[in-house]
């Protein structure tokens, strides 16, 4: 072996042991909660605290899901983002197709516009958005919770880029072969679109299940909280006994997201380094 | 051509009536807003010119609050960046369970603020809690984190950079693979070690993403809300309110919607800046490559 | 400058063989083109010679001194890069000085060499811009003048012109010619172009596969090729080949299988004095004074070179005969076949 194969080799053994500290460290919390939630009782407050359980007992699931609805709030926060992400995709193709392919006057108005929104942080919206959804008598419901993110400026600048790259020429020869502009859109765009459509999506379904200000301001009744609102009644829950449950609840209503991230890994990160693009 | 315009413009009503009455309408009504002063109870609404913003300019708890915005930031990005770049440099020496190591940096990224926070709240517990345990195995005696003012700000913070650490590092490594090798060959054939390769030519190839992603995470520091109500509900004796913060608490717990809408302006002034910034730097980051 | 030998030089990544037991010697001052097809294997050696990738078995040495455990800067030697590999944070002058100053080199040495390089590659008004400002030609040589300025014992390249274009390329060739008479530097070149090696090389080393096929200066290994790949590599357009059966009894020697014989030796008519049949006018390429005509005979295609003034027209039949001196024989395994006469 030469001396740059073993430069190489000694490189990656002392890469590999300066990370795994921080990889333990990294873990430690998500793997900690795991194991209390299968401590039961006063176990979980044994001094001097165990790493691991005695057993793997469910039983503070059960008394988890009886002390609040939690497969309701995971109902809530999947409609809820997928309502979202499905709004905010239908919305973002059919403008980004828009702006990227037809020629109207004050194009570039638009497009500045829609950017511009961009840089506008949720903060400075929240308070008049809550006033609407009041009128509109919303409040406490899907409606209320999905509508002020139906649209994203984020994703339609995204697809935007995407469909430019799709040569003019191609969507020339569907027009002479007939096809309308409709099923051009349909049949090839999206299609064609498909990596940076799925990333975006993931982004935006995983953004929306992550949500915390919003719903915590328009849901009012326990029936209507997402999962993350609905960890909150738990946090107010201090007795020492209930920990191994609250832990319980946590991890149910965490491991719907971190399932579909282990999953789709790439395009999770895909949707990140995307993100990085916008304001 | 009429055609198109017409086409055009039916495509862009959904985002545009949406954009329309969810971001500019309700950007534009919170300067109105600030520049009234709106009753709790019954939301009437009289003129109050620049009252509010003088009030806030004139407050300790919104100068304490700013404060606290600073410091917090301060508190998770150095350290965030910092901690973020060397696990990413580690990664990119293609280590022994590589992907392993990727996928357990990476896995906070999918859990919310608020979920990270419950993960933290008994690592925090004074008594029971593994942190403390921790520090007395070296000889420690650990605070009550969450319940002391000195210390509350501290374990937010930290519990922040626990889970913005994979965000940032998916950043580098893009950054650092964005480098061709022909370029790091050339200076090994310059004679550079492989510490002067690091220094003179891999960081500043990589500081558009290192400024880029520093913007990034001012950013998203300065909008810290979920882990903050989870961790400490903003005390003790407001340790712990930041801007954000303070504005939820005037606009949906005091009800005071003009003073609240005042915050929230002066906040997306802020914001702005720290945007427009990125935006720039995003440029930059692309022409790099 | 130095001497380069390499000894028997072997390299396989894990268990597939690249190199196999390459001898190849390079005299101080000579310039070596390494030529093959993509994937032969002479990247890999060049950069085993830089230091850039470690030796599996045998030895290289530079000017007598074995250096396989050596990094690229003890042995002495600069390379060239293919994509140029510039510094893009850095200015010309701070591409051209860094590696000078990472030697500790006083700053007045520095600057001369900087702008000594500088004068003789045409870059003294870029010494200020950063390689994005750059055009191709430009790059390229300030990616050789980062190699001059080390006043290395041996210049490497690897493939530095296949990234510019035709016109380009020419002006670049006899840049590099000049700057090796000038220097009188040891190079070891590398290319995939053979135009590229013949008109540069003292020397040319034909590889394939891992394999030194042959080792000669370039109109040695044009008139006198080893292999039968050899053969159909260096020449433009390239060696015709015919199957031995074509050819009347007597003419082929025992053993070979093959015969070649090139373009310019082709002969439209009967003049030759080997027949070979009939051929059938496919496509005629004008190139100024000269034409090259394709033909169909027996089954297989040949070029044959003539006087533009008296190319011949389509699908028409022509006789084609050679001269025996024209023809070159190969056996089964593609070794030349020497005739005994």
């Amino acid at each position: 072996m030469g001396n740059l194969e073993r430069q190489a080799r000694r490189n990656r053994r002392r890469a590999t042991l300066l990370l795994a500290t921080p990889a333990l460290v990294q873990l430690f919390p998500m793997f900690y909660l795991l194991c209390m939630s299968f401590k039961i009782g006063g176990e979980v407050i044994k001094y001097p605290p165990q790493i691991l359980p005695n057993a793997i007992d469910f039983s503070n699931y059960a008394t988890a899901l009886s002390r609040a609805p939690l497969w309701r709030f995971l109902l809530n926060s999947l409609v809820v983002a997928t309502a979202i992400t499905l709004l905010q995709l239908l919305t973002s193709i059919l403008a980004a197709y828009a702006l990227a392919r037809l020629k109207f006057p004050g194009k570039s108005w638009v497009l500045a516009g829609i950017v511009a929104t961009m840089m506008i942080p949720g903060e400075v919206t929240i308070i008049p958005n809550y006033f609407t959804i009041i009128q509109l008598d919303w409040l406490n419901t899907y409606c209320g919770l999905v509508s002020p993110f139906a649209v994203s400026g984020f994703g339609i600048f995204l697809l935007y880029q995407f469909f430019r790259s799709i040569p003019a020429e191609l969507e020339e020869a569907a027009l002479m072969d007939g096809a309308s502009r409709w099923r051009f859109l349909w049949q090839f765009v999206v299609p064609l679109s498909q990596p940076a459509i799925v990333a975006f999506a993931i982004y935006a379904f995983v953004g929306a299940w992550n949500q915390y200000l919003w719903p915590l301001v328009v849901t009012q009744s326990t029936s209507m909280q997402t999962a993350q609102i609905g960890i909150g009644i738990f946090r107010s829950q201090n007795e020492s006994t209930s920990w191994g449950v609250i832990m319980a609840a946590t991890t149910i209503l965490v491991a719907p997201t971190l399932l579909l991230f282990v999953t789709v890994q790439r395009q999770f990160v895909r949707g990140i380094t995307m993100s990085g693009l916008k304001g | 051509m009429k055609r198109q315009t017409l086409q055009a413009w039916l495509l862009l009503s959904p985002a545009l009536v949406g954009l329309a009455i969810f971001t500019i309408y309700p950007a534009f009504q919170s300067f109105y807003l600030s520049l009234h002063d709106v009753d709790p109870f019954t939301a009437a609404r009289s003129w109050a010119g620049l009252a509010n913003y003088g009030a806030l300019a004139s407050s300790a708890d919104y100068w304490a609050s700013l404060r606290t915005s600073l410091v917090f930031t301060l508190a998770t990005v150095v350290p965030g960046v910092l901690i973020s770049l060397g696990i990413a440099v580690g990664l990119d020496q293609s280590p022994y369970f590589k992907g392993f190591f990727r996928t357990i940096f990476l896995l906070p990224v999918a859990i919310s603020s608020a979920m990270a926070a419950m993960l933290w709240v008994f690592i925090y517990n004074p008594t029971a809690g593994y942190l403390n345990y921790l520090l007395s195995l070296l000889g420690v005696a650990g605070p009550n984190w969450l319940g002391d003012p000195t210390h509350a700000l501290a374990a937010v913070a930290i519990a922040t950079v626990w889970k913005e650490l994979g965000f940032n590092i998916v950043f580098f490594l893009a950054g650092l693979n964005a480098i061709p090798g022909e370029i790091q060959e050339a200076a090994t054939m310059d004679g550079a070690t492989a510490w002067q390769r690091f220094w003179r030519v891999t960081m500043p190839l990589l500081s558009p993403t290192l400024f880029f992603v520093m913007v990034v995470s001012v950013i998203n520091s300065l909008q810290s809300f979920g882990q903050i109500h989870i961790l400490t509900g903003g005390g003790p004796a407001g340790a712990t309110t930041t801007m954000v913060y303070g504005l939820y608490l005037e606009a949906f717990v005091n009800f005071r919607t003009g003073y609240a809408s005042a915050q929230a302006v002066l906040l997306f002034l802020l914001i702005m800046i720290a945007t427009a910034v990125q935006f720039r730097l995003a440029q930059r980051r692309v022409h790099y490559g | 400058m130095a001497s380069v030998e390499l000894r028997q030089v072997s390299k396989s990544f894990g268990s597939s063989p690249i190199i196999h037991q390459v001898d190849l010697s390079i005299p101080s001052g000579q310039f070596l083109v390494l030529v093959g097809p993509s994937g032969c294997g002479k990247s890999t050696l060049l950069r085993m010679v830089a230091g850039l990738e470690d030796v599996s078995d045998g030895e290289i040495a530079i000017d007598g001194r074995v250096v396989n455990e050596l990094t690229p800067k003890e042995r002495g030697v600069a390379m060239v890069f293919q994509n140029y590999a510039l510094y893009p944070h850095m200015t010309v002058e701070q591409n051209l000085s860094f590696g000078l100053k990472l030697a500790k080199h006083s700053a007045a040495d520095v600057a001369a060499r900087v702008a000594d390089a500088a004068r003789v590659l045409d870059l003294s008004d870029q010494l200020q811009k950063k390689p994005g400002q750059l055009s191709g030609g430009q790059k390229q040589r300030v990616a050789m003048g980062r190699a001059m300025v080390r006043q290395p014992a041996v210049f490497l390249f690897d493939e530095p012109l296949s990234n510019l274009d035709a016109q380009l390329r020419v002006r670049m060739r006899a840049e590099i010619s000049l700057l090796h008479r000038r220097t009188k530097a040891t190079v070891l070149y590398v290319t995939h172009d053979q135009i590229e090696a013949m008109t540069l090389a003292d020397r040319i080393a034909v590889m394939r596969a891992g394999f030194l096929e042959q080792v000669g200066k370039p109109l040695e290994v044009y008139n006198d090729p080893a292999t039968q790949f050899v053969a159909s590599f260096i020449g433009t357009p390239p060696m015709n080949f015919l199957p031995a059966a074509v050819f009347p009894a007597g003419v082929v020697p025992q053993g070979a299988v093959t015969v070649g014989f090139r373009p310019e030796g082709t002969i439209m008519g009967t003049t030759g004095q080997i027949a070979l049949g009939k051929a059938k006018v496919r496509l005629v390429e004008p190139l100024g004074t000269i034409a090259y005509v394709h033909l169909d005979i027996a089954g297989q295609t040949v070029t044959a070179e003539t006087k533009a003034q008296v190319a011949p027209a389509l699908d028409l039949d022509l006789p084609l005969s050679v001269e025996p001196t024209a023809l070159f024989f190969f056996d089964a395994t593609g070794k030349r076949v020497r005739s005994q006469a």
